[in-house]
């Protein structure tokens, strides 16, 4: 209790230099928690849009699909299995058609990705009701507002889709756009064009065939087993943890050079204290501190630079996180056509476990910086201290 | 029903299923016929193409010249001369299979899936184009159903349909001059009878006895532009081509 308080003694006598000290050191614990924080609401919301637009709780895939195979698409359908008649029927499972296609907006070509989806579905968050528009013998078709954009393309414009047929007959037929949807899943709108199931599995000669089937997010009950491989959420939601953990890796360079700095200046400080306070810790020792206390009041008094910043780093930084969780942060719109599921306004989470993993990782590392100059008062002898020599 | 009536009836029904022009159809050649006297003219066991592509873009064009070693429909291996650019890049393609290799990266690689949409070097061929194997004859119905103009040469308008559901193209109609047996205009249409691609052929010329297309004019009439024309710069027809030509190492050579 007696080098706690000396120790805070010491610190508040050392007065603009502790407090510089401190500052520096919240700056780099808020930082940590700030970025950490971001790459958590990033993911969470991704996972959520996804699951809310495109996912469900897990989907199957007909036994040749394999996304990450471009060569497995053009074969990536087949029939649905009528082992799912009850799900489809119950509404909790809607049939999904992904086929390759072109489209000629302008006259230019642009490959893209059909997707067959039923216009009653409610499993995915899209409004798929609107294909059931009528658009005067044109195929109705609906684009992602980002698709739109890149094609220059409104509601009510027509344009000639073109695709190979089940039995590879190239086949032809002017399509027009009766929905532009607003979308924050961008994998779900860039190079897709939705048209209603039944009529791609007729102009395909597909019936009754899809890719896959998609699982209400709600839905809790028994899967049943089928020759279709079932992908649960998790699975397929691996690429988006893999793609924020890598984000996350890139990102703690950066509060890692942060927190070096904060750590350099609490090592000089360290360094400088034992240089300039050696007449004061002969006078210590020959009082009757021993070796090891003088140690531990050296530490402590470095090691509260951590404490002090994170109380500093609280009540400055407190209200700034809360408020950037509250109103979250605008993401540009050019940075959500990277093909990856972002929100168009990213909310942190800020989780306790964060918080307080955070603040132990920055009172061990000050703790370990503020002993390494310190081990060297082990050797210290009180009479040279005295004189103000250093062995 | 009395004997005229029924008479009646049925010189009614054929006026209105074939119309008098038809009639005359009569002494068209089969399309068959016609189609396998192109085949005179076009076929053989083997041949080497020296050509130039014109590609016309939006701003300005591009001329890209290669050399082709085609065995039959099913095997050709094709080396781009020029431009710089372009230079040293290989086409194979085998049956229904195509590959690339690119100098820059030293990579082959497979055109599918989207791929095959691609167009060639930027022109109005695609990748699946080049791809087709199957003869004409025995992918369609052949049956000739008018006689035309191209240009000043005569020719009878061919009309190809699709005998399985798994080819290409539904329909092609095919201008064949018919003097010299050569195809001068070609349509292909989707299965909705959309017209898809048109070549057309504006000089011809003699090489080892056969009739051959000298320049041609392909045309996605899809995409716009002024198409991409094709000049045969020299062909030779049954050489000695080593079959080593026609596997994925030689490409790396």
């Amino acid at each position: 209790m007696v080098i706690l308080k000396l120790a805070y003694r010491n610190l508040k006598g050392a007065g603009i230099r502790t407090w510089l000290n401190v500052f520096v050191l919240s700056l780099a614990f808020l930082s940590i928690i700030y970025l950490k924080g971001m790459y958590n609401g990033m993911q969470d919301q991704s996972i959520r849009i996804s699951e809310d637009t495109d996912l469900g709780s897990g989907q199957y895939w007909c036994e040749v699909y394999d996304p990450y195979n471009p060569l497995s698409l053009p074969d990536a359908h087949s029939i649905i299995p009528e082992v799912f008649d009850p799900l489809i029927n119950a509404g909790v499972m809607t049939p999904v058609m992904l086929y390759q296609g072109a489209i000629y907006p302008d006259n230019r070509l642009k490959n893209v990705m059909l997707r067959g989806v039923d216009p009653k579905q409610s499993v995915m968050n899209i409004p798929t009701s609107e294909l059931t528009v009528e658009s005067n013998g044109f195929l109705p078709i609906m684009l992602g507002h980002r698709m739109a954009k890149s094609i220059n393309a409104t509601a009510g414009d027509v344009f000639t889709l073109q695709w190979r047929d089940g039995n590879g007959a190239y086949d032809a037929r002017d399509a027009q756009v009766v929905h532009v949807m607003s979308t924050q899943n961008a994998t779900i709108d860039i190079g897709s064009v939705y048209a209603n199931l039944a009529l791609l599995q007729d102009i395909t000669r597909l019936e009754n065939e899809a890719t896959m089937l998609v699982v209400d997010k709600h839905y809790s009950g028994e899967l049943p087993e089928s020759t279709w491989k079932y992908q649960s959420l998790f699975a397929l939601t691996k690429s988006i943890r893999e793609m924020v953990e890598m984000k996350s890796a890139g990102g703690s360079i950066m509060y890692g050079v942060l927190m070096a700095l904060a750590l350099l200046a609490v090592f000089d400080t360290q360094v400088l204290s034992i240089w300039r306070r050696r007449q004061e810790m002969g006078t210590l020792m020959a009082l009757g501190m021993t070796r090891v206390t003088l140690i531990k009041l050296f530490t402590l008094e470095g090691g509260m630079h951590g404490f002090f910043a994170v109380v500093l780093a609280t009540l400055y930084g407190g209200p700034l996180l809360y408020l950037n969780a509250i109103k979250g942060l605008s993401i540009p719109m050019d940075m959500d056509n990277f093909g990856i599921v972002l929100p168009q306004t990213l909310f942190p989470a800020y989780s306790f476990g964060l918080i307080v993993g955070t603040i132990i990782i920055v009172l061990i590392t000050v703790t370990i910086t503020s002993f390494i100059p310190v081990r060297k008062l082990a050797k210290l002898k009180p009479t040279d201290a005295l004189r103000g020599k250093m062995s | 029903m009395k004997l005229r009536t029924k008479l009646l009836m049925i010189t009614g029904t054929i006026l209105i299923a074939f119309p008098t022009a038809d009639i005359a159809a009569q002494n068209w050649p089969d399309g068959l016929e016609v189609m396998e006297r192109i085949d005179y003219n076009m076929v053989s066991e083997n041949q080497i193409v020296e050509s130039t592509m014109i590609v016309h873009g939006r701003r300005s064009s591009r001329t890209i010249t290669s050399r082709g070693y085609m065995i039959s429909d099913k095997k050709s291996f094709s080396e781009y001369l020029s431009p710089p650019r372009e230079k040293g890049t290989k086409m194979l393609k085998l049956d229904d299979k195509l590959w690339i290799y690119s100098p820059g990266t030293n990579r082959v690689i497979q055109i599918a899936g989207h791929m095959l949409r691609q167009s060639v070097m930027g022109s109005d061929l695609s990748y699946e184009d080049f791809t087709e194997a199957e003869e004409l004859e025995e992918a369609y119905d052949c049956t000739v159903i008018a006689e035309e103009t191209v240009g000043d040469r005569p020719t009878l308008v061919v009309e190809l349909i699709a005998k399985r559901d798994d080819i290409a193209y539904a329909k092609r109609k095919v201008w064949v001059d018919s003097k010299r047996w050569i195809a001068l205009k070609e349509e292909r249409y989707a299965r909705s009878g959309k017209l898809l691609k048109t070549t057309e052929i504006t000089e011809v010329f003699k090489v080892q006895g056969r009739w051959y297309p000298k320049h041609m004019i392909f045309k996605d009439v899809l995409k716009k532009g002024k198409g991409t024309e094709f000049i045969i710069d020299s062909i030779k027809f049954d050489q000695d081509i080593p079959e080593h030509l026609f596997t994925k190492a030689a490409l790396r050579k």
